[in-house]
């Protein structure tokens, strides 16, 4: 196992290069330059040619990307263009609520997702079944947005005004410790239930389908044959096996948790890395773009690491050597 | 398994994304502040209070409290005046710092930092005596020192912005910015290095900090400080105006580095309120300048909320916001709210469509007189601005100074006309489907437009619409703002386009119609009687003079037509009326006697 975890580290390296030499093609091909959006006909058009040719925007690919990679070697991002500030700070100040968002989100989905996909499962062609396919579909089928606004109207504007409308924390407050966590986790609410409730009918049909697969297995016969209860051939002999997918689904969820989500980090008004993504991109801000997407690589190279070790964890079968 | 289930999921899922797309294409998305361009410019005339009972109570300010503003996009955070290059980090910018002059009821300038300032007999020298009551929000006392401070800052030759062209009339500064574009064409070019091009910039630097600069930007002692020029140029006074920096603050950081100094991040200034903190994407704080030269601030806090153009009127509706910017298509929502005051007032941008004089297509004036009768455009201000905006005849928009409704009248949509003015221009053939032919060829164009602006993006399907009934068919591009700016300024001369233009207080239009500039290339459009009037209209400090020039200006630019004037949107305020008090909105707008508001102290 261990042997198998360096080698696949090592086997890292190599591929995020090669990640990395890629994603800085695809974002210097794209029409445009972090000055081109600047038409103000204030901008004096010498000195943004200066500033060009101070950012080396003129250069040759190959000079850019060295220069990019021997700075990344040494730790060193870069300085955003456009935002003027280191871009390990920019993507750091943003990083925390980011995780927090994900992980409430994700939590919602796997609470909900997988003991519904087992009821499902279970209860196969029952109303319960039915029931709860109609739900998460439902769910799933509300856009994150909307779903935001009508949360908002019920519980933040209107309706039950208990929980704050937008932010990661109440604004001029300085808070520390404890009351910072309380009052974070109350604005973390309604965007985590926003963000999450959509995702719960995707794990739950993987969930549900898995199981049904196993259901039907010899093995769980021969265990209830065994006279096992019923409650250990379901959550011990066919939960484990069923999870096999999931897993895999989870890991490669990784780079997603980390990426934000554009959407709702703007109704919530959330300090994500998905809305800086979203203005480097519009901007062409490639320092700030480069270290995104490389950092987004190196989250799905290790989601799916993550994953592969998660069937050894999950399923006896898988043995690496 | 029953899959009617499947499918009905299906299409409620199909249907539900869709609609998301709908309303995802029509919320505002940043990276449309810089295509605005002059950030925080505000409009002009009347600006009607709407909500019953009017602004203005007669009750006594009270102190204290805290005010809650909000605006869509986040500021990068370049809180810096000569280096902010959005009007989000402007919003910011506008309360905490202060220049040397700013903006009357009538929008001309009157003195702010200053008691007083007088431009010589000859135009060539403006003197400004500085008021000797103004400090630092660090306490540190206001001089001439910082507003030389300032403008050589910009001039440095290291200087990491770029508004170091408004102020190449300052004396001998027009030749030092040739000499240095000069050198970076040859290290461009790779003629020179970047380092031999940077010493030799260095030196011309030095050279006329010795010589000219001692005259061009000189402190006469602590409180006096006199400009000089080579030639008497009139936009020079509106960008003497903009806020000021602490030359004690600053002083021996190197000028290339300005960005990472810290007083960028947090600034200090010399306006009504004293920045605190800003909390990434969420809001900026800031608290009273007590030492505030036009009077101390009733109010003591501010919170900037950065909000969601869509929740935002329900936060204001709760009584979360106090301030929010509206859309024409929200009004409805927030009209009649007695707590409620809209305040609307012309904007000082517009929008149009451009148009490329190198296509044989366009370049006869009668065709572009003809596009511009076939638009509809009552029709895109009745229904996509629901009123609120104006139709636009000529490069200055219903709120500038300098617009002038006599000199050019309103031009209605007239197809006969329309169809007169081409058929002149030899469109006389029609095709199997009905276009315009000439000499065998249709008249047919693309036109690139940008996402993002969602009253400019619905224009571009009804202009399609207006022009197939004159026989003019038009192909639609849609592309993301960064790409259509390089295909439009750099060089790539797409036929038309949309875009937008901040126009400055000045009348003078900068390089936007200078043939040999990056926005006159966009359009190819020459004139040597517009390039006359402009050079002489710039050397005229008198705005009695000027108008005449301007408005045959305006009116030459009317009939020519470079580009095809669209509309120019209102602005639209939405202000809490039973915590806002005090307030007089005028043409700079709603909030611009901030230090004169308070809150009411029921309703804190």
């Amino acid at each position: 196992m261990a042997g198998f975890i360096v080698r696949r580290l090592l086997q890292l390296l190599p591929t995020l290069l090669l990640a990395s030499v890629l994603i800085f093609l695809v974002i210097h091909l794209a029409p445009g330059d972090p000055y081109s959006g600047l038409i103000d006909p204030r901008a004096d058009p010498a000195k943004v040619e200066e500033l060009r040719l101070r950012h080396c925007l003129d250069c040759p690919l190959p000079v850019r990307y060295w220069r990019w990679l021997s700075g990344a070697f040494r730790g060193d991002l870069g300085t955003s263009i456009r935002f003027r500030v280191p871009v390990a700070e920019l993507i750091g100040d943003r990083l925390g609520p980011t995780l927090a968002l994900g992980a409430a989100s994700e939590s919602i989905v796997l609470l909900a997702g997988i003991p519904f996909g087992i009821l499902a499962a279970v209860r196969r062609g029952t109303w319960v079944d039915t029931l709860v396919t109609i739900v998460s579909l439902g769910a799933l089928a509300i856009p994150a947005f909307f779903l935001g606004l009508l949360l908002l109207r019920w519980f933040s504007l209107g309706g039950l005004q208990i929980l704050p409308s937008a932010g990661f924390t109440t604004p001029g407050t300085p808070l520390a410790g404890t009351a910072l966590f309380l009052d974070a986790a109350r604005h973390l609410i309604l965007p985590a239930t926003a963000l999450g409730v959509t995702g719960i009918a995707g794990l739950m049909s993987h969930v549900r389908s898995a199981m049904l697969e196993v259901l039907q297995q010899d093995y769980l016969r021969t265990a209830r044959a065994k006279g096992l209860p019923e409650r250990v051939v379901i959550y011990k002999h066919a939960l484990r096996n069923a999870l096999i997918p999931v897993v895999t689904l989870l890991g490669l969820n990784l780079p997603a948790l980390v990426g934000g989500a554009i959407i709702t980090e703007s109704i919530f008004q959330w300090p994500g890395i998905g809305r800086l993504t979203y203005t480097a991109l519009l901007e062409r801000d490639y320092p700030v773009l480069m270290a995104l997407n490389v950092m987004f690589a190196v989250l799905t190279l290790v989601g799916s690491l993550l994953a592969d070790i998660g069937y050894a964890v999950v399923d006896p079968r898988v043995r690496f050597e | 398994m029953p899959s009617w289930k499947r499918i009905v999921g299906i299409i409620a899922v199909a249907a539900l994304q869709f609609g998301c797309v709908l309303a995802t294409l029509s919320a505002p998305l940043p990276g449309e502040a810089a295509a605005q361009g002059t950030p925080g410019a505000s409009g002009h005339a009347r600006t009607r209070a709407e909500a019953p009972g009017g602004a203005e109570r007669q009750d006594e300010p009270v102190d204290g409290g805290t005010l809650y503003l909000s605006m869509f996009s986040a500021p990068r955070g370049v809180f810096n005046p000569i280096l902010m290059e959005d009007g989000y980090d402007a919003n910011i910018v506008g309360l905490v710092f202060a220049g040397l002059l700013t903006r009357d009821e009538r929008l001309e300038l009157i003195c702010d930092l200053c008691e007083s300032y007088s431009v010589s007999p000859d135009q060539r020298e403006v003197t400004f005596r500085l008021r000797k009551d103004v400090t630092w929000h660090d306490g540190h006392p206001f001089t001439a020192r910082d507003v030389v401070f300032t403008f050589q800052a910009i001039l440095h030759p290291d200087y990491p912005g770029v508004l170091t062209g408004d102020y190449a009339a300052l004396r001998g500064v027009g030749a030092m910015l040739e000499q240095r574009a000069a050198l970076d064409r040859a290290q461009a070019g790779g003629r020179i290095s970047a380092r031999e091009a940077a010493a030799q910039k260095h030196a011309a630097w030095q050279a006329w900090l010795d010589g000219d600069g001692r005259q061009a930007i000189r402190a006469v002692d602590d409180h006096t400080v006199v400009f000089a020029v080579d030639e008497p140029h009139a936009p020079l006074l509106q960008n003497l105006a903009i806020p000021l920096l602490p030359a004690h603050r600053f002083a021996g950081f190197p000028v290339g580095e300005m960005g990472q100094h810290p007083d960028t991040r947090r600034p200090v200034g010399t306006g009504p309120y004293r920045f605190v903190r800003y909390v990434p994407d969420q809001y900026v704080e800031l608290v009273r300048h007590e030492a505030y030269h036009r009077g101390r601030p009733y109010i003591e806090r501010i919170i900037y909320r950065i909000a969601n153009q869509d929740v935002a009127i329900g936060q204001l509706l709760a009584g979360e916001l106090d301030y929010v910017p509206l859309k024409p298509g929200d009004v409805v929502l927030v009209q009649g709210n007695p707590n409620i005051g809209l305040f609307t007032r012309p904007d000082l941008g517009y929008q149009y469509l451009g148009l490329n004089h190198r296509n044989p297509l366009f370049a006869d004036r009668r065709v572009r007189q003809a596009i511009l009768l076939s638009i509809d455009r009552e029709g895109i201000v009745r229904h996509l601005l629901k009123g609120y905006g104006s139709l636009l005849e000529s490069h200055f928009p219903r709120g500038h100074p300098y617009h002038d409704p006599e000199a050019i009248p309103t031009r209605r949509r007239d197809l006969a006309a329309a169809a007169r003015l081409l058929a002149e221009a030899g469109w006389t053939g029609r095709d199997a489907e009905g276009y315009l032919v000439k000499d065998g060829r249709t008249f047919r164009f693309t036109l690139v437009y940008p996402s993002g602006n969602a009253v400019r993006t619905a224009t571009a399907p009804l202009i399609q619409a207006d022009l197939k009934a004159v026989g003019i068919r038009v192909d639609l591009q849609m592309v993301e703002f960064a790409t259509l700016a390089e295909m439009v300024f750099g060089g790539r001369q797409p036929d038309a386009w949309l875009l937008g233009w901040g126009v400055g207080l000045d009348p003078d239009p900068g390089p936007v119609f200078d043939p040999e500039s990056r926005w006159g290339r966009a359009t190819g459009w020459r004139s040597d009687r517009s390039a006359a009037l402009l050079r002489a209209g710039a050397r005229l400090l008198d705005p009695a003079k000027r108008r005449p020039l301007y408005r045959e200006w305006a009116r030459l630019v009317a009939e020519e037509l470079p580009v095809i004037f669209l509309y120019s949107q209102d602005q639209i305020e939405a202000v809490r009326l039973d915590r806002v008090r005090g307030l007089r909105p005028d043409a700079r707008g709603s909030l611009w006697n901030i230090w004169e508001l308070w809150i009411a102290p029921e309703r804190r």
